[in-house]
């Protein structure tokens, strides 16, 4: 605490300080209201790998997700951030269509990848999920062999003719994931028997193993300690090389380490899009900064 | 609309560090100020005890620098602050830097004017006037900038920053009288030394203070507008000290 004397030399301005904050008028970096809710920041990218326009989601008759508008860029890793229950998990699941298995829900607008509007009827949504791959909050390998779980992927794709592009695509995959080394002396064991991190490095081994073009990421640490988190994220920036990334996470500090662009959900609108260094430094909107310094509105 | 607002973070413990740590460079701050007053006098009415006494009391500025910085750093490995947060943390963390060194050129002041009033007949110098009216330049600068830094007021900081010019043909001009002195009478050089170092420390502080209004506009506005001719939002410069 202050001392008595020390206080004495800085009483004066002590009240100055204390007094209203609100004197400064000018246009600072933060600019956008709470109130409103147009996006702010820079959504789109010159050369998108995934781009979303207008998208709306419905579960029944709420209105999830209010016309958002977001790219996904090459290489890059997105990372989307927001209270729960502000739609971010959702909007990930609009691209792949995950959100199809939930029958009350209802998405319009486009999602843009290859050329081609995901949404559109004439779209496979099984090649889609191969191309458009999920890592999920809790890791779920199938219950078979370490083996077993990468290689399903490949063969049903019909990615492997023979045993050793089988075996190769296994290999290459569990090397890009990091896990190669932890496993190779125990394909045949079940993927259940590994531990939470590993689990989930298996996972992404697995989504990878499909030669996917983009991977969403919804809290793929969240059920992991810090060693496994971070052994994660060191993968997440490795794979950045070869795929883009689109995370959805509770962790600010993850965000901002593994994200070169973030985006800000709230109750369902896109806030912020940006660069993370940005975003993280020099919020625009109010709400974002509001979130990313843990006050309440 | 103000860009930081330091209370209402969910965690109340959080407002209470921040808020502590404001204050607490606000009381440096105003020890310096207090120095430089007790500097300026002693130089003015060669008051050798006065100047001592200056010299003695910066080890208070250097232990609440040393305090405020442990405390940053407690903060930063706490909380992990971002956006105005993490400026207000850097911010501070820049300040109590520049504060110090204002506190250190009061000190060199100090000295000298204890010096000065141990020289032999000297109840007064060359330029004392000069020297004094710079004085109080200085002085004012820092004054008003810690007024901006305790109001985060970015355009009052982009105005004072430019009165940093004024200090500077001040010390060009005292700089120039003195070095005729010396060269009309040798004599005289050891005290005119003397008052180049007075001058020279003046003029230092007036530079320490531009830079707290820099990032005073750092933390506000998020602009970084060091090592630029700056101008403020709407074009303030502050030039015609407006």
């Amino acid at each position: 605490m202050v001392t008595a004397e020390e206080l004495a030399y800085g009483m004066e301005r002590e009240s100055v300080a204390k007094g209203p904050l609100e004197i400064f008028e000018g246009g600072g970096q933060v600019v956008t209201d709470r109130d409103d809710r147009q996006t702010v920041g820079e959504p789109f990218v010159d050369n998108p790998r995934v781009s979303a326009r207008n998208v709306n989601v419905y579960y029944d008759e709420k209105h999830a997700i209010h016309d958002v508008s977001l790219d996904l860029g090459e290489n890059e890793v997105l990372a989307m951030i927001g209270p729960s229950g502000c739609g971010k998990s959702t909007f990930l699941r609009c691209l792949n269509r995950m959100n199809d298995t939930v029958a009350s829900c209802r998405v319009t607008g486009k999602i843009n990848f290859d050329g081609e509007d995901i949404n559109s009827p004439k779209i496979d949504v099984v090649p889609l999920r191969a191309q458009v791959g999920m890592v999920f909050q809790k890791p779920n390998p199938f219950p078979k062999s370490i083996y077993e779980n990468i290689a399903f992927g490949a063969r049903i794709h019909g990615l492997a003719r023979h045993r050793y592009e089988l075996d190769e695509i296994v290999e290459g995959s569990l090397q890009r994931a990091g896990l190669w080394d932890e496993v190779k002396d125990r394909l045949e064991q079940p993927g259940t028997g590994l531990s939470g991190g590993q689990q989930q490095r298996l996972c992404i081994a697995r989504t990878i193993a499909v030669s996917p073009e983009v991977i969403l990421m919804d809290e793929p640490c969240s059920a992991l300690d810090p060693i496994a988190t971070a052994k994660i994220e060191e993968l997440i920036d490795e794979l950045r090389k070869q795929f883009t990334i689109a995370i959805v996470t509770h962790s600010m500090q993850q965000a901002a380490r593994v994200s070169q662009r973030t985006a800000y959900f709230h109750l369902g609108d896109l806030i912020e899009a940006g660069d993370t260094k940005t975003v993280f430094t020099t919020p625009r909107h109010r709400l974002t900064e509001d979130y990313i310094t843990g006050r309440f509105g | 609309m103000n860009a930081l607002d330091l209370n209402h973070h969910i965690s109340e413990q959080y407002n209470t560090e921040l808020e502590d740590l404001r204050n607490k460079v606000l009381a440096m701050g105003g020890l310096v100020e207090q120095q430089i007053s007790d500097a300026l006098e002693a130089l003015e009415n060669l008051d050798g005890e006065l100047g001592e006494n200056v010299v003695f009391t910066d080890h208070k500025v250097n232990a609440m620098e040393v305090k405020i910085d442990e405390q940053c750093s407690w903060i930063i490995a706490r909380r992990q602050p971002t956006a105005s947060d993490l400026r207000l943390l850097i911010t501070i963390i820049k300040v109590i830097t520049d504060l110090e060194r204002i506190g250190d050129e009061a000190e060199k002041i100090g000295h000298m004017a204890s010096m000065l009033s141990e020289m032999k007949g000297s109840t007064s110098y060359s330029q004392q006037d000069e020297i004094m009216y710079m004085g109080q330049e200085v002085r004012q600068m820092l004054h008003d900038t810690l007024d901006a830094f305790a109001r985060l007021h970015s355009k009052d900081a982009t105005r004072i920053a430019h009165r940093d010019e004024k200090v500077d043909r001040q010390y060009e001009s005292i700089l120039r009288k003195v070095m005729t002195y010396m060269m009309e009478d040798p004599r005289t050089i050891t005290l005119n030394m003397n008052i180049i170092w007075v001058t020279r420390a003046l003029e230092r502080i007036g530079d320490h203070s531009k830079n707290i209004c820099e990032y005073i506009i750092y933390m506000v506005e998020g602009r970084d507008v060091r090592h630029t001719n700056f101008v403020g939002l709407d074009g303030v410069t502050g030039r015609e000290d407006s």
